[in-house]
């Protein structure tokens, strides 16, 4: 569970690891194919405990391929999961989604605070270019391949074609939507900093706002077009000016209240964020506002308007290392194998369309914005992933459109699996690659613009020791329990 | 009622049980035992002002369940350890027989007038026996803590009696296993029939295997996410696993923390970090288990818990008596350690908690209700004698606030 900067571990280590995985699921095995007492339960608490423990493990293991810690947690649950060794049913992993409540808000908010003010101004023009060529480079031609492609999908087959044209318009949508929590998670593992973590974060974060707008958008005006006699209608404008209004809203109370909370008790913030996310999740969705965008503004706000944000942020990594490894890993399970395993064609054509549309995308937007080429080069990375968000405005379509709504989310599902597990691979190779993987544990040294960044060809991103005080020695990565300090060893929650 | 006013009132009782628990010495409010907290459940509990119905009481269920896999794990790292010292094997062994005397006391009575009146078929009445048994068996752990965080206590009686309370949980647990493993009968695992004893065994064994797992990898990651990762995975896959098969979680994750703590290195870290949370999970615990609480539903079901309370009371006194009269100093002590010793806490109320959750209902509240009065009398006399009978052995030294009182300022208190 080291730092994405961790040197390589043993192979005694990683067959150890191993080891303790087989005996576990051993055990899981024994178990799961037990005749119990028909009133005996327990098994969302078996299925938690054994998600968190094989994703721990899994992903420990498949650090020795340098892969991130998050396709550990997803494989993990995937394997274990309904579709492949049946640990656990579906019944189960749909109680397990509870995690999601609380895994989201802490992703939610640990982006807020993730967001300081000075940093998004040094990223804005390039947020915002971005923003506008991937909106509409990537809804376009999702759109217009979902077009092309429509004669081989099941559910397209016969649609006259104004409807295919709605349905297309649907999918370009969903296209553009991204995973604020891969990104968290894997820049979380990668202990990263820099211009790339910049970006991508506050690109993220404020694609969630873009994503959700552009949604009710689409569906107002696909509407006629699915359903014959349907009007446009500005209800669902409406609708989403007062959801975006109200979340921020309720986000900037949070946040003024979680620093009067910081300030004045300052103490037992594990189990304020807990019954914050739990509660106000809950209480924010009663309210039809976004909760996602609420708390992303309550850390916004911690971190901008207050000198508390650190404290927190320290106290959601904390918590939120557990979170996310039952959270990705519940993920996982709900990969639906067997349905990919018959709409993969589809699935992987249009993954891969929506890939070089949004690397394209990037080159222009970055062009445009005047980007270094470290940017130029890696920032479309973060840009691949796909997970909750993605699901549920399938859902929300599934709900509104349901003469072919379960068929369309079932190809959104098949899609995101593919993007889910890439793009996180994808991201971890760009940090890494970019030299922003594990700046954010020397506290010796800080960024200065590269040759790279000044626009030199060629090289990464360099680090140079501060002045001042003088850069220590960097400390040993975890795998010596007897000798490392603790503080190398304190970071990821992954 | 919905399940969500329950669920915040839960949360705000982890919050406030985290500033309990949060050091050692800082508690200096609330009973020993929590036991105000079980009075509160039970006040809104759907016996009496019925604010919680039985749905939203059962809607918590999964959580009662790993909150109580959680306080085993606590009570495992913590066995067998009095403050940063490990316990003498012969004061375990003490600790152990006391604890079993007073549990066959209290079993032995509840068996044999539970016969005369016809209360229930043998075998029912047999794990009732063994049920209320169990609920009985704490010693004085809570009333030493009482007296330790309100005063300076030094001297070989209290460290007697601080080394058997710490060591006095495990024939409570290993009882657990037995008689979780009796009520669900003979298993069938990967068709392979597995008897009873077996089952018991293999409690013990899920959460010695875990335990050896968690201590391999809590030892190799040193970083806080790995730690609680490990502690919470290990924790969840034993109660689990017990859980499903119908067997004892607090068994299992008990045997679990033993384990860490003989075979980790890092033991007395990981003890740092699993003790401090018990207050976050034993208060919404002791609420739950308060909600759960019911009147005797017979003049037969009142017959027995006094019997089972007078067995408590008259076996911890003898117990008692006979500890302090082995020493010449500590005989003046000798009724007031008596009364000391029928002190119980949190064990008691969270023993009687899980035969609610797995037993009959008969049989479940029946323990459960016994486990609460004898944690209410315990409370009554515990504290205050075991104050006294350390004054009167001449270990009281002042009190915490104010280490230059005299010792005798301690009769005033509480």
């Amino acid at each position: 569970m080291s730092g994405g900067t961790a040197a390589h571990k043993g192979v005694g280590t990683t067959l150890m690891q191993a080891l303790c995985l087989a005996v576990v699921g051993g055990l899981y095995y024994l178990v799961s194919h037990a005749e119990v007492a028909p009133e005996a339960s327990g098994g969302v608490l078996g299925a938690t405990g054994f998600l968190l423990l094989a994703g721990m493990l899994s992903s420990g293991v498949l650090e020795a391929f340098k892969l991130p810690h998050l396709t550990g947690y997803l494989l993990a649950g995937a394997v274990a999961g309904p579709h492949v060794l049946h640990f656990f049913d579906h019944g189960t992993v749909k109680q397990l989604e509870l995690v999601n409540t609380l895994a989201l808000s802490l992703i939610a908010l640990a982006g807020g605070l993730e967001l300081r003010v000075d940093d998004v101004r040094k990223v804005a023009r390039s947020v915002l270019a971005s923003t506008v060529t991937q909106t509409v480079l990537v809804f376009v031609t999702q759109a217009g391949m979902f077009l092309a492609l429509a004669h081989l999908i099941p559910f397209t087959r016969g649609m006259p074609t104004m409807v295919l044209i709605g349905v297309s318009l649907l999918w370009g949508g969903i296209a553009v939507s991204r995973s604020p929590s891969a990104t968290l998670a894997i820049l979380s593992q990668a202990r990263s900093r820099g211009p790339l973590t910049r970006f991508s974060l506050a690109f993220v974060m404020s694609s969630d706002v873009v994503v959700v707008v552009l949604m009710a958008l689409i569906i107002t005006l696909a509407r006629p077009l699915l359903e014959p006699g349907a009007q446009v209608s500005l209800a669902n404008l409406k609708g989403v000016g007062h959801e975006l209004l109200g979340s921020i809203s309720i986000g900037t109370t949070m946040g003024l209240l979680l620093v009067a909370y910081l300030r004045l008790v300052g103490r037992q913030v594990l189990v304020l964020l807990v019954t914050i996310g739990f509660v106000l999740s809950d209480g924010v969705r009663y309210l039809h506002f976004e909760p996602l965008l609420t708390f992303l503004t309550a850390g916004f706000v911690v971190q901008n308007l207050s000198n508390q944000g650190d404290k927190l942020l320290h106290a959601i990594e904390e918590t939120s290392g557990v979170v996310f490894v039952v959270f990705f890993a519940t993920a996982g399970a709900h990969l639906d194998l067997p349905l990919l395993a018959t709409m993969w064609p589809i699935a992987v054509s249009l993954s891969v369309g929506r890939f070089a549309a949004t690397w394209v995308a990037h080159r222009l937007g970055a062009r445009w914005a005047g980007e270094s080429p470290l940017l130029r080069r890696w920032g479309w990375a973060s840009l691949i992933s796909q997970a909750g968000l993605t699901l549920g405005m399938a859902v929300i379509i599934a709900r509104s459109f349901p003469a072919f709504g379960e068929s369309f989310r079932s190809l959104v599902i098949a899609s995101v699996a593919v993007n889910e597990v890439i793009g996180p691979i994808l991201f971890k190779i760009a940090l890494d690659r970019s030299g922003e993987s594990g700046l954010a544990d020397r506290p010796g040294h800080s960024l200065r613009p590269s040759p790279l960044e000044e626009g030199a060809p060629g090289g990464e991103l360099e680090l140079e020791p501060d002045p001042l005080p003088p850069a220590p020695e960097e400390p040993e990565p975890a795998n010596e329990p007897d000798t490392a300090p603790e503080t190398s060893r304190e970071p990821a929650p992954e | 009622m919905s399940p969500m006013p329950l669920l915040l009132a839960l949360l705000v009782l982890a919050y406030l049980g985290s500033l309990y628990t949060e050091s050692e010495r800082k508690r200096s409010f609330g009973s020993a035992s929590g036991v105000e907290f079980v009075v509160l459940g039970a006040l809104l509990g759907p016996h009496a002002l019925g604010a919680l119905n039985s749905q939203a009481v059962h809607a918590f269920d999964p959580i009662a369940l790993m909150a109580l896999g959680w306080i085993g794990l606590g009570y495992g790292v913590d066995w067998g350890v009095n403050g940063e010292r490990r316990v003498p094997y012969w004061r375990i062994f003490l600790g152990c027989a006391l604890t079993l005397v007073v549990a066959l006391g209290v079993g032995a009575s509840v068996f044999a007038i539970g016969s005369a009146l016809h209360w229930l078929e043998r075998e029912e009445l047999e794990l009732a026996s063994a049920a209320t048994a169990l609920v009985s068996a704490e010693t004085a752990r809570h009333a030493v803590r009482w007296v330790s965080e309100r005063r300076i206590v030094s001297g070989p009686l209290s460290t007697l009696i601080g080394d058997v309370a710490a060591a006095d949980d495990a024939p409570v647990m290993i009882g657990l296993a037995a008689v979780f493993a009796s009520y669900t009968g003979p298993l069938k695992v990967a068709g392979v029939a597995v008897p009873v004893w077996a089952s018991t065994l293999g409690t013990l064994g899920i959460g010695v295997i875990l335990g050896l797992v968690c201590a391999y990898l809590t030892y190799r990651d040193r970083s806080t996410v790995a730690a609680w990762s490990s502690l919470i995975g290990c924790a969840c896959l034993a109660a689990g696993f017990t859980t499903s098969l119908g067997l004892s979680a607090m068994g299992a994750t008990f045997a679990m923390g033993l384990t860490l703590s003989i075979t980790s290195p890092i033991a007395a870290e990981l003890r740092g970090k699993i003790l401090p949370t018990e207050g976050s999970l034993l208060l919404p615990a002791l609420l739950l288990a308060g909600a759960r609480l019911a009147m005797p539903g017979s003049q037969t079901e009142i017959l027995l818990l006094a019997a089972a309370l007078a067995a408590r009371v008259l076996s911890s006194y003898m117990l008692g008596a006979a500890v302090a009269m082995s020493r010449k100093p500590w005989r003046k002590s000798v009724p007031w350690l008596g009364f000391a010793m029928t002190s119980s806490g949190s064990l008691t109320m969270m023993v009687g908690l899980a035969f609610s959750l797995r037993l009959s209902q008969d049989i479940g509240t029946f323990a459960l209700t016994c486990a609460a009065l004898s944690t209410l009398l315990g409370e009554l006399a515990g504290p205050i004698t075991m104050l006294r009978a350390l004054d009167r052995a001449g270990e009281l030294h002042g009190s915490v606030d104010n280490p230059g009182a005299t010792a005798g300022a301690a009769k005033a208190t509480p």
